[in-house]
């Protein structure tokens, strides 16, 4: 079944099995691999994505439902050449080792600090806790969002 | 997962009609449960009904009533001035509930009609591993990954026995349950709404009814009985009745994390303090049934008592007089008593 995305500001086409999640539709279908596949059932946060500008799992949505939605994925978040703010915060706190929930943990960053929930240490504990990293990398991450936090102000 | 047809509609009386021709359709709101029972086979549907594209998804309010349409978002209703205002205790218990992004996905009337669960009721996740699919394409990815669960659960394979009786019994219900289920109902909201005493507005083939938010559920744990809506039926609206209730009521979720987890247990309620004794009281439980427990018997015998931790521990344990526990799971009584306390005692401040 054809479904239509704007995924990063393109207007994609894809012809999928109704079963494919969106997770897989953009991994898969669209070559989009930065969005990562964890526990691919909505208890990990590593596939985040913003759905209309808003956090969502694309591992707990199937890609059809999707349809006419716009997506934005890890690579859609950097803008002329430079890292969103984001993304910096991460690079300069080091908030990150195998990086493998990294993706999640910046697209769930930039939910949280829209959301206005980035304004303690707590705060941002408590809106980050969809978003496991296993190799415990949570000071540094609460950290670089506190910073791009008050980068946006 | 098994393949199925897909039909995206515009209303409720459209999901209904679509649904009428197929006795085994199911809908699709936020997919935050659906999506997962279709991965793991606990559901398979011939037809799927989405009903993203549906409009009963607004807050209103009047002068007796807050109504939440069931398609609301659930971080949507949270965020709600009129919900923080006329009825703090929702918005409390959704953000309490899973994390912020399932938060945004996830639909008010789908977080009601959650699964009654336990680990063995989802343990099909535990024997996963190693049956990736291969690319897009030839086989669709997260389709026919999963295996059958390898654990007894009554409510996956009806006669296959209860996981929990010889097993890890920490989450199990001591209220309601069954010989076939001990699971609990994992709804933060539900029991919320249970203590504002909320209507839910309801609609199907034979048309639209009313029924209180503790008559969704069961009376007793059945595990071939989910709740009790009818075929094709849907939760268009909750109602909230505006008042002293919705106004005064908190929630408070003890947890093992300190955060994206279900409750241990939960208490909902407040009460009102005339003359050195309470003169009116709600109190609910959650984490201790296959449903929101509303404690009736907690209430009347706080009714007239001095307002002490004492008063609450005696309420308490008239309310579990006929409570039955497992060894993994007498803990409950305790934490039960000491969240009631912190509740009415010491509520919970407002986010």
């Amino acid at each position: 079944m054809p479904v239509h995305l704007t995924v990063n500001g393109r207007a994609e086409t894809l012809d999928l099995d109704l079963r494919t999640t969106l997770l897989a539709g953009l991994r898969d279908g669209l070559g989009l691999t930065g969005t990562k596949e964890g526990c691919d059932r909505g208890e990990c946060g590593a596939c985040t994505v913003l759905v209309n500008g808003r956090p969502a799992l694309a591992c707990l949505m199937l890609a059809v439902s999707a349809e006419g939605q716009t997506i934005t994925t890890i690579e859609g978040l950097a803008a002329d050449g430079s890292l969103h703010a984001v993304q910096q915060a991460f690079v300069d706190h080091d908030a990150l080792q195998c990086g493998f929930c990294t993706p999640g943990q910046i697209m769930a960053a930039v939910g949280c600090i829209e959301a206005g929930k980035a304004g303690s240490t707590a705060e941002i504990r408590e809106w980050m806790s969809g978003n496991l990293c296993r190799c415990a990398a949570y000071p540094q991450i609460v950290a670089a969002v506190a910073a791009a936090a008050n980068v946006g102000r | 997962m098994h393949p199925f047809e897909y039909r995206k509609v515009a209303s409720a009386a459209e999901a209904i009609a679509q649904s009428a021709d197929r006795r085994d359709a199911i809908y699709l709101a936020g997919g935050t449960e659906v999506v997962n029972w279709l991965k793991d086979g606990i559901v398979t549907p011939s037809l799927l009904i989405d009903l993203s594209a549906c409009e009963f998804d607004r807050v209103s309010l009047d002068a007796e009533t807050l109504s939440i349409g069931g398609l609301a978002r659930m971080a949507t209703v949270a965020a709600d001035p009129a919900v923080q205002q006329i009825a703090p205790a929702i918005t409390q218990a959704i953000e309490a509930s899973a994390s912020p992004a399932i938060r945004q996905m996830a639909t008010i009337a789908g977080n009601l009609l959650q699964r009654t669960r336990c680990p063995y009721f989802l343990g099909a996740r535990h024997s996963a591993l190693g049956t990736r699919p291969s690319a897009l394409g030839t086989r669709p990815a997260s389709a026919e990954r999963r295996v059958p669960s390898a654990e007894p659960c009554n409510r996956r394979v009806a006669g296959s026995g209860c996981g929990v009786v010889a097993g890890d019994q920490v989450g199990a219900a001591i209220l309601g349950a069954s010989p076939g289920c001990v699971a609990t109902h994992p709804s933060d909201l539900a029991v919320v709404l249970a203590v504002l005493e909320a209507e839910l507005v309801v609609q199907g083939e034979a048309g639209r009814r009313i029924l209180g938010v503790e008559a969704l559920y069961p009376v007793t744990a059945d595990p071939a009985v989910e709740n009790t809506l009818l075929r094709g039926e849907l939760i268009t609206a909750v109602r909230v009745p505006v008042g002293r209730a919705a106004g005064r009521a908190r929630y408070l979720k003890i947890r093992r994390r300190a955060s994206f987890d279900f409750a241990l247990v939960a208490a909902a309620g407040y009460w009102l303090v005339e003359d050195g004794v309470v003169a009116d009281v709600r109190l609910g439980f959650g984490g201790v049934a296959a449903r929101p427990w509303r404690a009736r018997t907690a209430e009347a015998h706080l009714i007239g008592r001095q307002p002490t931790a004492e008063s609450v521990a005696r309420a308490v344990a008239a309310e579990l007089a006929n409570a039955v526990f497992l060894p993994g799971n007498r803990y409950k009584a305790d934490l039960l008593a000491a969240a009631a306390t912190k509740l009415l005692l010491d509520p919970p401040g407002l986010p």
